[in-house]
């Protein structure tokens, strides 16, 4: 391994443990000031953290082992997609591709789901029932806004985001409408506001919030970390489809510009937050199939381009 | 191929030996007899798969005035490796399982319809001429009929050997009407000279379709096999769903895609659509089961779905000249067989296990056997995991071959039309696919976690060492498989590159093995810290949030029923998904004493199509009868009636 | 000037498409406002280029009176009927969106009017097909001049695109048609709601109800 692929991977390492607590935090303070509110401070969330680790777990008794291996293997999951993605807008250090990624996705979401089950509650299982039903919606989404963004680089592989072999001008809507179809599964995978309402801790209203419910200690932990890191993950994904619609190829360009739109999307969150209100879960499916239609066009678009 | 009359021989005195001796191990040796024959059979697919061979049987074995032909190629040699992997493990499992079963079956119908079965499947594989394949293919669902009715005893059983033995019925009709017409074009029955282009391939290449995927279960004629699963043993299931339903992959592999023996456009269009509903209709029914294994047949429904697509759309680019991207979609169906022979059969024979520990296959009435069952579980979650394709597991080198298959033939063709169908493929499946793995949390959730939700399956205890092993066989398979699915897929190429001219495909270009190395290694010391940390700080046992009501109990866990209810509601017209609520008491609304929940749902295809077609079957069948009168004098009349009509149409066409 | 042609073509259909799956009439008013002037201000610049001022009229036309007047208009006008979302539609507009994004998505892979459309009008094929969907599937009479309006820009477009597809002259006679049109069926639909006291097209297949 030469230095400069070790320096690199520092670095994402770096990023990748720092950044997402970073930007949770920027996110509540920010919520919490648009709500008048004096709210946490920036670094609350690694308090908060550090503060998990130290405590000792509550664990049902009904509970077995997929309760409690559960967080890592999904923590695991993630760490994966973090190291195949693009998303800090340099190539990653191993090669991967959209399948992958959504294929990791789900084998987190498949063990939460089946951890929530585990609990033998009604909160649980209601709460894995609701997140298989938005996956039917998140699932094609992110698959179909993908591929209209491989199609667009001429790439299948995921680095081919960050090191796009074409880009002649403008993609007539492709990567935007990809990107908005990609940000709206991302505002599922996340938990953000019209979808499901981060701060409450009301059980019926709940849908991913209700599968961690069990969870303390250093397992909410892990869960907590690996909140952080999919928005970061999610969010950065959305910003190299941006970052190609808007012709930028300099890594370190790219690199600042990734922790732009990140940011700024982040606020977005944190505005959107504040404005809008949870829409009941029945409801949820007259939103999604937005993202739906906008992948869907951005590949019909990305198909007659060739 | 003396090997191959060794296997038989072995397997004969497997049935011969469920037939006689001493009554009380029979079934244990018949098994040992067909796991060895099932060894050797390995040791003849890895021959024949890398050494292609061709027999014709010496003169005297004439069928019809034709020597019957056996070919053994790379082909017919990954199927059969399949099978002699599924069958090793099911005769592991069965001797103890079908000890198990109340009432006591007949073991001899059993072991030789067992027997039977298999040689015909080898048959079916191996067959190199259209009489030898449909006489084998015969023999493969007889016997499997007889399978199905091992417990002919139960009126349920014996309607449902109906429905399957008249599906088969049908499927034979179709195939004999395409091989003699093909007959007619060609004039000859052996596979290898057939060579159909063009339009006047387009009705046999429609009716060997429509033949085939009878047999596969696709979409609109799946309906025998969610019936024919629950009622068969968990074993039979498990090798019906398995491996014989993948003689029909064989089959379309066979035709349409490996001997080129028929090139049809319009059959490729239609194998894609008939894939594309059957996996969408499999899942979304899947999701509504309540009954364990018509459950896993409605999913086995679903993956057959997945590999026709693959088939389907392997065909397509072959027509269009990607030759590349076609085999690489064809190596995603070959590996699709395998990845579901394994991870179907562990399920089925899980479900046995299930079924005999806490007596009772109703998913509604069972819950928390992870932990009396805690082998059996493993066996299922790394079956459930290849399931849903996860990595690392062989359904996902599967799903990654097809979906990266597809992409590819959208980026590299310049037709808008293909690379959107390409596209909407990928879309499709991958909803397909999001909608598996909410029938696959519910199933393994229901059935396994929480609480239990009946005293026997409190009592459930783990089930016996051979049971165990055959399931283990199968569930470490498709993990070893999945993690060397990159070698696998070499050698596949490497086989089928050798028999005809060289084309390059894509393969299992992921780097795996850093993904499980890693993986393992996070995952590893995530959860050793989490142990650690359990053990240093300590845990403290508390109850489950009940909302503070005093204590939660088995009923007020997520259901079955309730876990499939937001998505049932999203697809109800499919369905006819209804529901109705209804509060009892003195003041329903704000204190209701009795709440009842109802639920409906309609196996749609069964009900408006297949159920007015059996009514105006039975109208006319009324008519008919009543010629049937016992006259001699009407019989006659419709004989003289007959003849008269043959006269004047030979007339007429002379 | 014909990368710009297509690029506001997806736009139009984009937006279209948007307002198939959409309820609330005041974002769909928004949608409709964007792609409007979007239309004007392409006219008004193809006119300005190849020095045709007749273009140049529609255009500025069409930016004022259908862009900006229209939409403000029917906003008033949806202030005064109190209607703020469409009470329903006869297929759930969520499969409505994906069945009219299949619908286009058909149109331009299979291009079944090969002889007569030139490629580049097809986005304006695909508009004046969600504004028939549009028109087609909603129950409130606020919608369904939404949707005629659309249908119209589509038809616009098309002019635009083609060049000497259309005298221009019908074209500006078109315009304040439309004009007519909208004022008469706001006035109309004002006159229902007063006497009905809703706008429910269902409803009002049998008045004596």
């Amino acid at each position: 391994m030469s230095t400069s692929t070790a320096m690199l991977l520092a670095e994402l390492a770096v990023e990748a443990l720092v950044l997402p607590l970073l930007l949770v935090g920027i996110l509540r303070t920010l919520r919490a000031r648009l709500q008048k509110r004096t709210g946490p401070r920036i670094l609350q969330p690694f308090y908060d953290l550090a503060r998990l680790t130290r405590k000792s777990s509550s664990i049902s008794l009904e509970t077995g082992p997929v309760f409690r291996t559960a967080p890592a293997i999904s923590l695991t999951a993630y760490l994966l997609v973090a190291l195949v993605t693009p998303w800090w807008g340099l190539c990653a250090p191993i090669r991967g591709d959209l399948i992958l990624v959504i294929f990791l996705l789900a084998t987190a979401r498949m063990a939460i789901g089946l951890a929530a089950m585990d609990t033998g509650t009604a909160f649980g299982g209601m709460g894995a029932s609701r997140e298989s039903m938005l996956s039917i919606f998140v699932e094609p989404t992110m698959v179909l806004a993908l591929s209209a963004a491989a199609l667009v680089s001429g790439n299948l592989w995921l680095n081919g985001l960050a090191k796009p072999s074409v880009i002649a001008g403008g993609s007539a809507y492709v990567l935007p409408l990809a990107a908005a179809a990609l940000w709206l599964a991302a505002a599922v995978e996340t938990s953000r506001m019209p979808i499901e309402d981060p701060v409450t801790h009301l059980e019926l209203t709940m849908i991913h919030e209700a599968q961690l419910l069990e969870y303390s200690g250093a397992r909410l932990a892990l869960l907590e970390y690996q909140s952080a890191l999919k928005l970061t993950v999610l969010y950065g994904l959305v910003a190299q489809l941006l970052l190609n619609e808007l012709v930028i190829r300099e890594p370190f360009e790219r690199w600042v510009g990734t922790l732009g739109l990140i940011l700024c999307l982040v606020v977005a969150a944190a505005i959107l937050d504040t404005l809008l209100v949870r829409l009941h879960w029945r409801k949820l499916p007259d939103l999604l199939i937005f993202g739906l239609a906008f992948s869907l066009v951005a590949c019909l678009l990305a198909a007659l381009r060739g | 191929m003396a090997l191959f009359v060794i296997l038989l021989f072995v397997w004969g005195l497997a049935a011969l030996m469920s037939i006689v001796g001493p009554l009380h191990n029979r079934g244990t040796r018949a098994a040992v007899l067909v796991a060895a024959g099932a060894c050797l059979l390995f040791f003849l697919a890895e021959d024949a798969f890398r050494n292609p061979l061709v027999i014709a049987l010496p003169p005297q074995y004439c069928l019809v005035g034709i020597r019957p032909c056996l070919k053994f190629d790379w082909l017919s040699g990954w199927f059969l490796a399949v099978l002699a992997f599924c069958t090793i493990a099911i005769s592991l499992y069965a001797p103890s399982y079908m000890n198990h079963l109340k009432p006591a079956p007949d073991m001899r119908i059993y072991w030789v319809g067992f027997v039977v079965l298999l040689a015909a499947m080898c048959g079916v594989l191996l067959a190199a001429d259209a009489i030898t394949f449909l006489i084998c293919w015969e023999a493969m669902a007889l016997s499997s009929a007889m399978l199905v009715l091992t417990n002919h005893q139960e009126r349920a059983t014996r309607t449902t050997g109906l429905i399957y033995i008249a599906a088969t019925r049908i499927s034979t009709l179709f195939l004999a009407a395409a091989f003699l017409w093909i007959h007619g074009i060609t004039h000859s029955w052996s596979f290898a000279v057939w060579h159909l282009t063009g339009q006047i391939a387009t009705w046999p290449a429609i009716l060997l379709v429509i033949g085939i995927a009878i047999k596969a279960g696709c979409w609109p004629f799946h309906l025998w096999l969610p019936a024919a699963h629950p009622a068969a043993p968990a074993p039979v299931s498990a090798l019906m769903s398995g491996v014989m339903v993948k003689t029909a992959i064989y089959a379309f592999l066979r035709f349409f895609i490996v001997q080129r023996a028929i090139q049809s456009t319009d059959a490729a269009y239609l194998l894609l659509t008939l894939g594309l509903i059957t996996a969408f209709w499999g899942v979304l029914f899947t999701l509504l089961q309540r009954d364990l294994k018509r459950l896993l047949a409605y999913s086995t429904v679903e993956n057959i779905g997945v590999i026709t697509c693959a088939i389907g759309m392997s065909m397509v680019a072959f027509q269009f000249g990607y030759a590349g991207i076609g085999l690489t979609l064809e190596v995603a169906a070959l590996f699709g067989v395998l990845s579901h022979a394994l991870f179907k059969s562990t399920l089925f024979l899980a479900a046995g296990a299930v079924d005999i520990a806490a007596d009772c296959h109703n998913i509604d009435k069972l819950g928390g056997l992870g932990r009396r069952m805690p082998r059996t579980f493993l066996c299922t979650l790394a079956a459930a995991a290849s399931f849903c394709a996860l990595p690392p597991m062989a359904g996902f080198a599967t799903e990654w071959m097809l979906f990266h298959g597809s992409l590819l033939l959208a980026l590299d063709s310049h037709q808008p039309a293909l690379r959107m169908g390409a596209l909407l493929l990928v879309g499709w499946l991958s909803l397909v696919g999001a909608l598996a793995m909410a029938t696959c949390i519910r199933f393994v959730g229901v059935v396994f976690l929480g609480r239990a939700r009946s005293l026997a399956c409190q009592k459930a205890h783990e089930c016996n060492r051979s049971m165990q092993a055959g399931m283990a066989l199968t569930a470490v398979m498709s993990v070893v498989t999945g993690i060397t699915a990159a070698a696998i897929i070499g050698e596949l190429l490497h086989a089928i590159n050798h028999g005809g001219p060289q084309v390059l495909a894509v393969g299992y270009s992921l780097p795996m093995g850093q993904f499980v190395l890693l993986a393992l290694a996070s995952a590893g010391l995530l959860t050793s810290w989490l142990a650690y940390h359990d053990r240093t700080a300590g845990t403290a046992d508390v109850q489950a949030w009940d909302c503070g009501s005093g204590g939660l109990t088995a009923r007020m866990q997520a259901t079955a029923e309730s876990f499939a209810q937001p998505i049932a509601r999203l697809f109800g017209n499919i369905y006819r998904y209804a529901i109705e609520v209804e509060f009892d008491g003195a003041s329903p609304r704000l204190f209701p004493e009795h709440i009842t929940v109802e639920t409906h749902a309609d196996a749609t295809m069964e009900s408006r199509v297949y159920a007015p077609i059996v009514r105006i079957i039975d109208r006319l069948g009324g008519l008919i009868a009543q010629l049937q009168t016992g006259s001699i004098h009407t019989y006659l009349l419709t004989m003289f009636a007959t003849l008269l009509l043959l006269l004047a149409v030979a007339g007429y066409y002379r | 000037m014909n990368a710009f042609d297509s690029l506001l073509g997806n736009l139009l259909l984009i937006t279209s498409l948007w307002m198939v799956g959409i309820t609330a009439i005041s974002t769909k008013l928004t949608l409709y406002s964007v792609q409007t002037l979007a239309v004007g201000s392409l006219a008004t610049l193809v006119g300005v280029a190849h020095h045709e001022p007749a273009l140049v009229f529609a255009g500025v036309g069409v930016f004022v009176f259908k862009g900006i007047a229209a939409p403000l208009y029917l906003a008033h006008l949806t202030q005064a009927v109190g209607c703020r979302k469409d009470i329903g539609s006869f297929i759930a507009s969520p499969l409505l969106l994906l069945l009219s994004a299949a619908a286009v998505g058909g149109l331009f892979l299979f291009h079944p009017f090969q002889q007569s459309v030139p490629p580049a009008a097809l986005p304006s094929i695909g508009v004046i097909l969600a504004g028939m969907i549009l028109m087609v599937s909603r129950r409130l009479a606020i919608s369904q001049i939404i949707g005629f309006l659309v249908l119209e820009n589509g038809m616009f477009f098309f002019t635009v695109t083609i060049p000497h597809s259309l005298p221009l002259l019908v074209e500006l006679g078109v315009l304040l048609d439309i004009m007519a049109g909208t004022m008469i069926a706001g006035v109309l639909t004002f006159q229902i709601s007063d006497s009905f006291e809703h706008i429910d097209i269902l409803r009002l297949g049998n008045p004596r109800k």
